[in-house]
């Protein structure tokens, strides 16, 4: 019987997760009960027993002939047994999963006499996970059983007989008995999952009865690819839900955007560990730890969390135990290589091009460029960018056990993780562990406890600073220097002493990089205990408890940089403390009952969060020695304490939710929130927010069961309120004064003082954010084709920002208002095709998503607001511009460079008037906009922005007799990137070092080229105005993961499960984006400041489980 | 069993949503504003912030002294950004000059704070009146800077509510005269509060003083074409006896003279701080300090200023280094521009400023540059010689001019300043005289020679000359021009452009100078 053809589905939403992966199916039938009925139907008989034991049936109405009373008396006895005295009679078996227990018509008796035989055999899931419960039947007989908690049976069968295997949510298999005694056979998962149990906001349901956006990451998705983060789980798993990276960076997080940016102010996906806020970052979680991650996407499924989820919720949960005792040990270990790395001039192709440019400007030559004066500065000697590179190294390994009883379980899982950056110096490590176990005290009580603690350390060099970045420095740096001095002392080198100041103020990048002496120690420890209590049937009652700790002991000392170049003649040692302790109690109370066709779950409860920040920096200079064993406070000669500061805040709600269905087919889900803050002030303080969905399941209608070629669709509609307080700091209705120092006397002293320089805001509220949901999901082809798709609009009004006030208000720092919306729509699309042909089975998953950032509205003064990050003297790149994406890029139109100094002269306005009254042949021809004659800033204009219009993915496992294989690309399309290397590497004028590319630059010989003529002078403003020549196509499409595995068969090792496998990731990149690495992220606001680059990692494991 | 549960479970809920007034927290960290004006103390600490933006760098590092480059005194590092300030052609939004508005508005802005909140406070009445007067200096200050750099009679600059911080939206003033009203209105206000010089003790050296304030009406007057009232003042000023000038000119400019009988005004400073202090002495310091310190390199005297100086004029060495010159570098005798000290591509005019260099010349201890004297973060390059911003000379040549312009004679001022300079005394001193001595005895300061010319209305006629190097030659074997002649329009040129992204978000108050 297939799990599609269940019509019916009676089971209530299951109400825990924790109790959900509790529970296996051997459990369940091993539940205890009494029961006495006379003459009762037997689906009054099938509820009395679901009130009596943790069980679900389900069941097609029409199997259970009508009329047929049973009567029946037991007392204490399992449920296997009760069921077998009640279901038999009727010709009805079962097959269990979980707690549902589907029954089904059995298959017609044929008495027949055969030879009996002895077998035995293990069902295991598609990874290989043991699947107790599983029902394995003779076909055509009622010889049968159920697996144990091993996944192994044992059956007594005809010798001619096919074997016939099922278990919710896997397709039925089948196979000729023979002569085979031994069985080991590995089920395929039936896609369509109807049965799946999805986890949402304090509870789960099941997917048949998902009502709004709401995708999930199983483990079958995360096996075969290789993880650095918790974050990477989510990469192209999820339409919708972009993760990318921050560059590659082994200390940096990915940024996860869950349907694009809503807000001004800071809107994050609120991650729930475990039923659990967490506050830590999501590199802190081990992948590893991790058994399924769901994503609420849309209002209404995030509104239960309220207060923080406008963002979206990432809702992890991690493994529990099982009821036998397993094993599993896994090791990882590769290699990653820079991908592409950018070329700068020679030494000698520099002094010519210099030349160039300071002809072109009728100045002076600089002297080291002059081969008479300087013949030294034309001999490359050093190529930085090789230098700076180093092959990293990943290291990883984790160890976990788990196992229980019926009454307890638990799960122990350690890792450790290394990562040595392909950056010099530049690495990080990540050690967890993590305790899961959950008890029945006795019936009906149940407590348990998920703890964990990571320890996470790193060192990076600046990537990200247009002035100091080590990659930029790297490419700008003289070719004729050396990495260390040449007189053989082992000291670093510096820019050459002669005319050193013709190379600009940058600093040895290999040094730099060398010195490095960082250490962030950031500890995360999350104490988690929980009790339910179930007092009544139906009823739940579930106490949560949770105190996160995250502390963090940060060291880095700074050495005297002595070199010829820039000079910092001191030391410096900065110790920082900063501690984060979060308290979260909720209480929630859930009560289900089912009345004839309607089914109700009613959910009431209360959180409340509390959280307080402890922080100080002390700085140390003027130490004697800088050997590493002397870098402590005690040997610095002067100690500033820089920073001391604290905050704390808290939130508190009250929520409600019910759901409904009527026969599984009409569904309907209501939720009312009510969040207070203690960040806003009364009356602002409380805001109550509703959402509500709807769902049908098309499929299940009576007239739908002809249609044979579409085998689920059920539509969904949601709409829902969330407030949202992102960044908002604890106290934007009581600014702190900014503290400060000054030199004040006749010697001067630290003259300390407080002064206002942000204003506080009384009137605040909550911003909201409003969201609609439309979704489909269908399977077709009896399932094989699965898909859903999703359109949505999310408007986030009363925008909480800290607006930036006119310089004549004397307030740098602004103030927290609530101006503006933004509104993000798009639409999102997910499809998996699966299919199993013998031994071969093979799935392929595609996922699009696109997501429409604008800004509907915003308060008059911040209309033209420069964000984003100042790149040396260019104005800031970023606008907030109404109509327009956050941040877009804002600037000048160029229609390419003049050819001629004629082409220049002849630009002129409709008066006769040279528009760039500067130009000659080779500077950027600036479009006048706004036609008025005059290129000035008001011919500025949106010239892209950073967000992409489309994401996508592309994922296929293959599996053959024991071999897997992971394809998995990642694309995002339509996104600019400001790339700043082309700013400085293309301008003669910083002094710098330029890029190859430089050679290509307009001559009076090179007339059709892109790149502006070299210079020292600028007329034309071809460097000091933000134009689209710097704006590229940030589009790209990645190999992001492809991996070969091998399974050995468990009968060569005893029963063990051994996987061996190779990865590679990032191996090849489609992209016309002429920076190092096209994967910048969102971080930077879309400006590329020569960023660490994303690897190419090459890495082989191995994975035991027994 | 299941009754206790079920006690227990109703008694959790409830316990826990009883209290509703958990919301509220107490906020951490530094005092806010509304709880902040509660004693003497705070008066105090409150004015002390003031000073913190004398170590801002677009105040007094480098800020308003790159439109000085606009000058005829100056050759600046070529740069884009230099390079248009010199032809006129800049926007405002440059990264150079933007943040420099919002800096002097935030220094008001306190200025105000104190204005309107220590009245109230309930503390002694001297130490009330000496910070009453500090803000009303500091603000006066800060928006004279502002006023002409921005302000004309078409329109002058917006005047801050000093009643209500939250009104940001202020228009500009009709004319820059209402701005110098205001001006002097407040620095009157100083003067009458404040103490002479002479009343603080070591500790306090550095606050604003009677003095002080007149010397700055003296200046606001100037600006304003009162000169009658310059004259007033800048006597006011003299008449005190407080000031003198310091006999030897070259010595002036040092760290011991700091505080100097002819001190008014300046930037105290200090290098102990690796992140504190003024950078205007590194700014103006040889690029890459010829390998021994981080020097900045960017503005460098002009041969047309050292060509002013009459040629016994002792100022002109203690101001200039030129070719051959001996000066102290890190306890080493240098030549300049020979062997180790041979000046690098980035000096625009083969000269270098001298006034701001005494803090390196001293010799560096166990190889380590000194801390006492200078910065030792060639980020920071500060140095503990304070950065004159009036001294008693300029007091004196802003008599001069006062009374000149109104046709008294003012012999008696420039002979003062030309005696200390060991020059012959002049009799019936003219008007180009009075601009001489000014461009002479005041080169490299921050008393804006480009404002200066633009005051006496000059500028158009000397900036159509072209700048030449020290000594360097051109292919034809003439000495090299460094800035040709340029293009100065008075009735545009005489102000500079508002950053322009300080126009976009001011709701229609604020409109971009005409031409601009």
């Amino acid at each position: 019987m297939r799990a599609t053809s269940i019509v019916c589905i009676l089971a209530t939403v299951l109400l825990s997760a924790a109790y959900a992966h509790g529970v296996s199916g051997q459990q369940v039938l091993n539940q205890r009960l009494t029961l006495n009925v006379k003459n009762e139907p037997l689906p009054q008989v099938l509820k009395r027993i679901q009130q009596l034991v943790d069980v679900n049936f389900s069941y097609k109405s029409a199997d259970l002939a009508p009329g047929e009373n049973v009567t029946l008396s037991v007392r204490d006895s399992e449920l296997k047994d009760v069921l077998a005295q009640l279901l038999a009679p009727a010709g009805l078996d079962y097959a269990v999963a979980n707690k549902n227990i589907v029954i089904r018509k059995a298959p017609r008796r044929e008495q027949t006499s055969v030879q009996d035989v002895d077998i035995t055999g293990t069902i295991l899931s598609e990874t290989g996970e043991p699947l107790p419960g599983a029902a394995v039947v003779v076909k055509g007989t009622s010889i049968g059983t159920t697996t144990d908690a091993d996944g192994t049976f044992k059956l007594r069968v005809p010798d001619n007989g096919i074997l016939v295997v099922s278990f919710i949510g896997y397709n039925v298999y089948e196979e000729q008995i023979g002569n085979k005694v031994n069985f080991e056979i590995q089920m395929v998962a039936d896609i369509t999952q109807l049965q799946d149990v999805v986890v949402v906001g304090y509870g789960t349901v099941q997917r048949s009865e998902v009502l709004g956006a709401v995708s999930t990451v199983g483990l079958k998705e995360a096996s075969s690819r290789n993880y650095n983060t918790a974050a990477e789980l989510l990469m192209g798993t999820v339409p919708g839900v972009t993760v990318m990276n921050n560059g590659g960076d082994p200390t940096a997080t990915g940024d996860i955007k869950i349907r694009g940016i809503g807000s001004m102010n800071k809107e994050n996906p609120l991650i729930i560990l475990d039923g659990v806020i967490f506050e830590g970052a999501i590199n802190a979680i081990n992948p590893n730890e991790i058994e399924n991650i769901s994503v609420l996407k849309d209002a209404a499924s995030a509104a239960i969390y309220g207060a923080r989820a406008s963002g979206g919720v990432i809702l992890i949960t991690t493994k529990k135990g099982r009821t036998s005792n397993h094993v599993e040990v896994s090791y990882q270990q590769g290699v990653q290589r820079v991908g592409k790395m950018l070329k700068a001039l020679n030494a000698n192709e520099r002094a010519e091009l210099t030349n160039i440019a300071t002809d072109n400007a009728g100045v002076a030559r600089i002297p080291a460029f002059d081969a008479a004066r300087d013949p030294d500065a034309r001999i490359t000697r050093t190529n930085w960018m090789d230098e700076i590179f180093q092959t990293g190294i990943t290291n990883n390994i984790d160890v976990s056990m788990d196992g229980g009883n019926e009454k307890s379980n638990y799960y122990i899982s350690g890792g450790y993780r290394r990562n040595k950056g392909i950056l010099l110096n530049t690495q990080s490590e990540r050690y967890s562990v993590r305790v899961n176990s959950s008890h029945e005290l006795w019936k009906g009580v149940r407590f348990g406890e998920n703890i964990s603690y990571s320890l996470w350390d790193g060192q990076t060099g600046n990537t990200s600073s247009a002035y100091t970045g080590a990659i930029m420095a790297a490419l700008y740096y003289p070719t004729n220097a050396t990495i260390y001095r040449q007189d053989g002392s082992g000291k670093f080198g510096g820019v050459p002493e002669l005319h050193a100041n013709a190379y600009g103020d940058l600093i040895n990048p290999v040094a730099y990089l060398k010195r490095l002496d960082q250490s962030n120690p950031t500890s995360t420890l999350l104490i988690n205990p929980y009790v339910e209590i179930k007092p009544l049937p139906g009823l739940l009652f579930r106490s949560n408890w949770a105190i996160t700790q995250k502390r963090l002991d940060a060291k880095e000392f700074n050495v005297k940089v002595l070199e010829t170049g820039k000079i910092f003649d001191f030391n410096e040692l900065y110790q920082t403390s900063d501690n984060y302790n979060s308290f979260l109690t909720e209480q929630t109370l859930t009560y289900e009952k089912t009345v004839g066709d309607h089914a109700f779950t009613v959910l009431a409860g209360y959180t409340y969060q509390r959280n307080k920040r402890n922080m100080f920096r002390v700085r140390g200079t003027e130490f004697d020695y800088e050997d590493p064993q002397y870098r402590y406070l005690r040997n610095a000669q002067v100690i500033e304490a820089r920073e001391s500061n604290g905050d704390e805040d808290i939130i508190m709600s009250y929520v409600g939710r019910v759901n409904y269905n009527y026969k599984g087919r009409y569904l309907l889900s209501g939720i009312v929130r009510r969040d207070g803050t203690s960040k806003l002030l009364s009356p602002n303080r409380w805001e109550t927010y509703p959402s509500v969905s709807l769902g049908w399941n098309i499929s299940q209608e009576p007239f739908f069961q002809n249609v044979t070629v579409v085998s689920d669709l059920k539509l969904r509609g949601s709409w829902g309120m969330i407030g949202n307080l992102g960044a908002l700091s604890a106290y934007p209705y009581a600014v702190g004064l900014a503290r400060t120092q000054a030199w004040v006397g006749l010697d001067p002293q630290y003259t300390y003082g407080y002064g206002e320089t942000g204003l506080s805001n009384a009137d605040l509220k909550w911003e909201t954010s409003e969201q609609q949901n439309i979704g489909l999901d269908f399977g077709l082809l009896e399932g094989r084709l699965i898909g859903s798709f999703d359109v949505f609009k999310k408007k986030n009004y009363d925008m909480l920002f800290r607006k930036v006030l006119p310089g004549n208000a004397g307030s740098p720092d602004g103030q927290w208002i609530n101006g503006g919306n933004v509104v993000n729509k798009g639409f999102e699309l997910g499809l998996t095709y699966r299919k199993s042909t013998g031994e071969l089975t093979y799935d392929v998953t595609a996922n699009v998503a696109r997501v429409k950032n604008e800004i509907g509205f915003i308060t008059e003064d911040n209309r033209f607001q420069n964000t984003g990050p100042v790149v040396r003297t260019l104005p800031q790149a970023n606008i907030n511009l109404v109509g327009n994406a956050l941040g877009s890029f804002y600037g000048f139109k160029t229609d390419g460079l003049f050819r001629s100094n004629d082409e220049a002269a002849a630009y002129v306005n409709a008066k006769g008037q040279r528009l760039q009254p500067n130009a000659v042949g080779g500077d950027f021809k600036f479009l006048d906009t706004d036609n008025d004659g005059v290129i000035d800033n008001d011919d500025r204009v949106v010239l892209g922005n950073p967000f992409p219009k489309f994401t996508y993915s592309f994922n296929a496992n293959v599996g053959y007799k024991g071999f897997d294989l992971n394809l998995f690309f990642q694309g995002i399309q339509g996104n600019d990137i400001f790339n700043t290397t082309r700013l400085l590497g293309l301008n003669p004028g910083y002094g710098y070092n330029m890029l190859a590319e430089a050679k290509e630059a307009w001559s009076p010989d090179n007339t059709n080229a892109t790149i502006p003529r070299l210079s020292m002078k600028d007329n034309n403003n071809n460097w000091t105005r933000v134009s689209d020549f710097f704006i590229e196509d940030g589009s790209f499409m990645r190999l992001k993961n492809i991996t070969l595995g091998y399974t050995l068969k468990p009968e060569l090792l005893g029963g063990a499960r051994l996987r061996v496998y190779v990865t590679g990731q990032n191996l090849f990149t489609i992209t016309n984006y002429s920076g190092m690495d096209p994967e910048v992220g969102i971080g930077n606001s879309g400006v590329d400041t020569g960023m660490y680059p994303v690897s190419k990692i090459y890495m082989a494991g191995i994975n035991l489980k027994f | 069993m299941k009754k206790i549960i079920l006690a227990t479970m109703v008694g959790a809920m409830l316990t826990a949503t009883s209290c509703n007034d958990m919301l509220d927290v107490v906020p951490q960290g530094s005092p806010t504003a509304d709880d902040y004006w509660r004693s003497e103390k705070n008066a105090v600490t409150a004015i002390n912030s003031i000073y913190a933006d004398f170590s801002n760098d677009d105040m007094y590092g480098r800020g308003f002294f790159w439109l000085s480059n606009g000058s005829d005194d100056i050759g600046t590092k070529p740069r884009a950004f230099s390079e248009n300030v010199k032809a006129f052609k800049i926007t405002g939004n440059e990264s150079e000059i933007k943040g420099v508005w919002g800096v002097h508005y935030k220094v008001m802005k306190q200025c105000n704070d104190i204005l309107r909140n220590v009245p109230n406070i309930e503390m002694d009445e001297a130490l009330r009146n000496r910070v009453l007067g500090e803000a009303h200096f500091h603000h006066a200050v800060m928006h004279l800077e502002l006023a002409y750099h921005y302000g004309d009679n078409r329109a002058g600059i917006p005047i801050m509510d000093r009643k209500d911080p939250k009104n940001f939206y202020v228009k500009r003033t009709n004319s820059v005269q209402e701005n110098y009203a205001f001006i002097a209105e407040d620095l009157k206000k100083a003067a009458e509060l404040l103490p002479y010089f002479e009343a603080y003790k070591g500790g306090d050296y550095g606050r604003p003083h009677k003095t002080a304030a007149w010397s700055y009406l003296a200046r606001t007057y100037l600006y304003a074409g009162d000169w009658a009232n310059a004259e007033l003042y800048a006597g006011m000023v003299i008449d005190s006896k407080k000031h003198s000038l310091v006999p030897d000119f070259a010595e002036l400019f040092t760290i011991k003279n700091n505080f100097s009988s002819e001190y008014i005004w300046s930037v105290t400073s200090s290098a102990k701080n690796t992140t504190m202090g003024s950078i205007f002495p590194g700014v103006l310091l040889e690029d890459k300090g010829w390998n021994q310190y981080n020097g900045w390199g960017v503005f460098y005297p002009t041969q047309d200023l050292y060509n002013e100086f009459e040629a016994n004029d002792t100022r002109r060495e203690a101001t200039i280094l030129k070719t051959g010159d001996k000066f102290m570098y890190f306890g080493v005798e240098a030549t300049f521009n020979e062997g180790a000290y041979t000046v690098s591509s980035s000096n625009r005019t083969g000269l270098q400023f001298r006034k701001f260099m005494e803090p390196f010349g001293y010799p560096k201890v166990y190889g380590s540059i000194d801390s006492r004297y200078v910065n030792t973060n060639g980020d920071k390059p500060s140095t503990a010689l304070n950065v004159p911003l009036v001294r008693y000379a300029d007091v004196l040549l802003m008599m001069a001019e006062a009374k000149l312009k109104q046709g008294k004679n003012a012999d008696a001022e420039i002979n003062l300043v030309r005696q200390r300079a060991k020059l012959a005394p002049k009799s019936g001193a003219t008007l180009d005289d009075l601009k001489h001595e000014r461009r002479c005895e005041l080169a490299g300061e921050w008393t804006d020679r480009h404002f200066d010319l633009v005051r006496w209305g000059d500028a158009k006629a000397k900036y159509a000359k072209p700048l030449y190097h020290a000594y360097a030659k051109d292919k034809d074997g003439a000495i090299q021009v460094i800035y040709a002649g340029r293009d100065f329009n008075p009735a545009i040129h005489h102000v500079w452009p508002i950053p322009p992204d300080e126009i976009a978000v001011s709701q229609g108050t604020l409109w971009q100078n005409e031409g601009w």
